[in-house]
């Protein structure tokens, strides 16, 4: 240990004071020292306590570099090893000025691995609840854009179509099958209703050649009695099925129109409207949709899977009934809009 | 909002916006920047050609007098405060984004500039925009003399008097500085520039020939002295003789350079000396037992400091690394900003 401290020890020589240094070379010159006082324009007693390694007699350090380096100028000596030796014999409570070593605790880097990843994972939760804001509030149609763009726009509900009224004894309505993606024209014969979407070419296409004379959407209309037992076999022999009567026309249903069946008894969905709304409504598969502005006392019962998605820009004038009662849109409404998802199962 | 957020990523700076050169101090970096405030700007060619930066710094420095038509080599500073405001604010864009390693983010530090004591609101207000316009989120405007003291760690909080002589490119300030404020202070327009203009003017008048800056540069940092030493040097010039039209090769002495320089060189004595007479008797006599300090690049012009012992009959010390002082002493005035929570022990804007 005690040969460790010795070899620590040696490599740092004896070194005079810069002062006594330069007090040696003067009086080696033989120079007076107030001589040199008068040259170096400083007081006798500052040149004197400079000499004798003084400090604490003397300014701040930059004034001692400065007087020092002036010395060793005039006396013709380098100024650099007495600058070394102040660095040695300065006063210990006075440390040099590093800014250069100054540490700042606060300071945060971007270069930092903890900061970049915190930034990323910021980035990605923003991008991530932009998306999930997009695709849930308005409605994203991701599915719709791929698979039924081009029929949207023809199932849309026509002005004239939705505008004519709805019997109030039709019943059962809501069991057509949802290939339509129209609401039901109720006031209409049901053979007429299927007679024109007879030419759709998703019938035509889906549906076996022997099915070909049979009227696919005949079928579905007969659904609305699916208590007839004819019906049924016919359905049964056709499909070659062995489900219920009820399921069998589902199924039917599906293969004309590559729908998924409607599950469980759906409660009939009536609107009316007591005055002009701009009306959103869709349903679960995306088929049925109706958007556009409603005149006051239309009235149509809504078609397709549910639940529904709606949105009424006049809440007020909008009445919606689920197998003949009330539903209350207030809890969904905010401002004069009301947004809401209708499930009537 | 975001410049907050940005600012995370970004280093509180210390510019030393000078005429020759821009100094940028980091916090807890130090010096990270010194390049000359030179920009070339680049003009499309065609009708309505727009304008691009081509260089900025050392290598923009390197163009000055050599461009083709297209390339002007600009110094946006003139005098220590902005000539052109545009070519200022693309610049420290530039040094802004060189500090700064990480690009992904752009940077936006709080910044303090340093202002000569003599420029006016405008010129500082031009300052304080270019700099928020290079992207800075704070501005703060100090006083070069001040923060020259503090560079050179000069006890600016003491009550005593201490004498600051910076003498930078465009300008010389010169200030006594006590208790953290600024007792008197002076600019005058005199600077390395004008020493270099000293030069050409009696190159042409002496010798007929026509030198350029750079060129007047290179003598006065070579064979410049501002006091006659014992030792003559001498440098081989060339440059275009003014009658013939043709390059001419001769040699200029060191007396010949400080014959040439003796007018700004007595410009920036005289400041001194006003700065003594007004100065108050006690703060006088604090600085004639202490002494002078010179700051800035002019401090580096050969016997400077013996010239003004001469005039003033005091001492005259010159900092450490004088050309830092005011860029390091601006990045204390940052530290010290945050230390006392923002409250301000000397003159900030």
């Amino acid at each position: 240990m005690n040969a460790a401290d010795n070899k620590h020890e040696e490599p740092m020589p004896i070194i005079e004071g810069p002062g006594k240094q330069l007090r040696d070379i003067r009086i080696a010159k033989d120079l007076d020292i107030n001589r040199i006082a008068s040259l170096l324009h400083l007081n006798v007693g500052l040149l004197k306590a400079l000499e004798a390694d003084d400090f604490s007699a003397l300014p701040g350090t930059v004034f001692v570099q400065g007087y020092l380096k002036n010395y060793a100028r005039l006396l013709d000596t380098p100024a650099e090893p007495i600058l070394e030796a102040f660095q040695q014999f300065r006063p210990q409570g006075e440390e040099k000025m590093d800014l250069k070593a100054a540490k700042i605790k606060h300071e945060v880097r971007s270069s930092h691995t903890v900061v970049r990843l915190i930034t990323w994972l910021l980035v990605i939760g923003i991008i991530a609840l932009v998306v999930t804001w997009w695709r849930g509030y308005l409605q994203w149609p991701i599915d719709l854009g791929l698979e039924t763009n081009g029929t949207l726009n023809e199932q849309q509900i026509d002005e004239g179509q939705s505008s004519e009224t709805l019997p109030s004894e039709i019943n059962g309505s809501v069991a057509l099958p949802p290939l339509l993606g129209k609401p039901e024209i109720l006031d209409a014969p049901l053979s007429e209703t299927s007679a024109s979407n007879e030419p759709g070419s998703q019938a035509e296409t889906v549906v076996p050649p022997e099915l070909a004379e049979i009227p696919i959407s005949e079928e579905a209309a007969r659904s609305v009695q699916p208590e007839s037992p004819a019906v049924a076999e016919t359905e049964r022999e056709v499909t070659e099925s062995t489900e219920s009567p009820a399921v069998a026309v589902s199924a039917a249903a599906e293969k004309t129109t590559d729908e998924p069946p409607v599950p469980g008894v759906i409660n009939k969905v009536e609107v009316l409207f007591s005055d002009a709304c701009w009306t959103d409504i869709r349903d679960a598969s995306g088929d049925f949709r109706s958007v556009g502005n409603k005149a006051a006392g239309e009235r149509f019962v809504l078609g397709g899977v549910p639940p529904y998605k709606m949105v009424f820009g006049n809440a007020a004038a909008v009445k919606i009934t689920v197998s003949g009662e009330s539903y209350d849109l207030a809890p969904y409404t905010r401002g004069n809009v009301a947004r809401l998802t209708l499930d009537p199962r | 909002m975001f410049r907050r957020i940005r600012g995370l990523f970004s280093n509180d700076l210390s510019i030393d916006l000078g005429t020759a050169n821009t100094l940028i101090y980091a916090r807890g970096k130090g010096i990270v920047l010194n390049e000359p405030s030179v920009v070339a700007i680049r003009t499309d060619r065609g009708p309505g050609g727009g304008k691009s930066v081509a260089a900025v710094g050392e290598e923009a420095k390197r163009m000055l007098g050599r461009t083709p038509n297209n390339i002007t080599a600009i110094r946006p500073m003139k005098d220590g405060v902005i000539a052109d405001f545009t070519v200022t604010e693309k610049m420290l864009q530039h040094f802004i984004h060189k500090v700064h390693e990480a690009k992904l983010i752009r940077p936006s530090p709080r910044v303090l500039v340093c202002v000569p004591c003599g420029s006016t609101q405008v010129e500082r207000r031009a300052i304080r925009e270019s700099a928020a316009g290079a992207g800075a989120r704070e501005v703060y405007l100090i006083e070069e003399p001040m923060s020259a003291a503090i560079g050179a760690g000069l006890p600016v909080n003491e009550a005593r008097g201490s004498m600051v002589l910076d003498i930078g490119g465009g300008t010389s300030e010169v200030a006594i500085i006590s208790l953290n404020g600024i007792v008197y202070s002076n600019s005058v327009r005199v600077g390395g520039d004008r020493f270099d203009e000293a030069i050409i003017n009696y190159v042409r008048r002496n010798y007929g020939t026509l030198i350029g800056e750079a060129t007047a540069e290179r003598i006065k940092k070579e064979i410049g002295s501002a006091f006659p030493g014992n030792e003559v040097k001498e440098m081989e010039i060339k440059g275009r003789n003014l009658a013939e039209g043709i390059p001419r090769s001769f040699t200029l002495s060191s007396n010949e350079i400080l014959e040439a320089m003796q007018e700004p060189l007595s410009g920036i004595v005289g400041a001194v000396k006003a700065a003594l007479e007004q100065t108050p008797p006690e703060l006088g006599a604090d600085v004639a037992e202490c002494g002078i300090v010179l700051t800035g690049g002019g401090a580096l012009l050969r016997d400077i400091d013996r010239l003004l012992e001469e005039e003033t009959g005091l001492p005259v010390l010159i900092a450490e690394d004088p050309l830092t002082c005011v860029a390091r002493g601006g990045g204390r005035a940052l530290e010290m900003l945050d230390e006392r929570g923002g409250e301000l022990l000397f003159s900030l804007e």
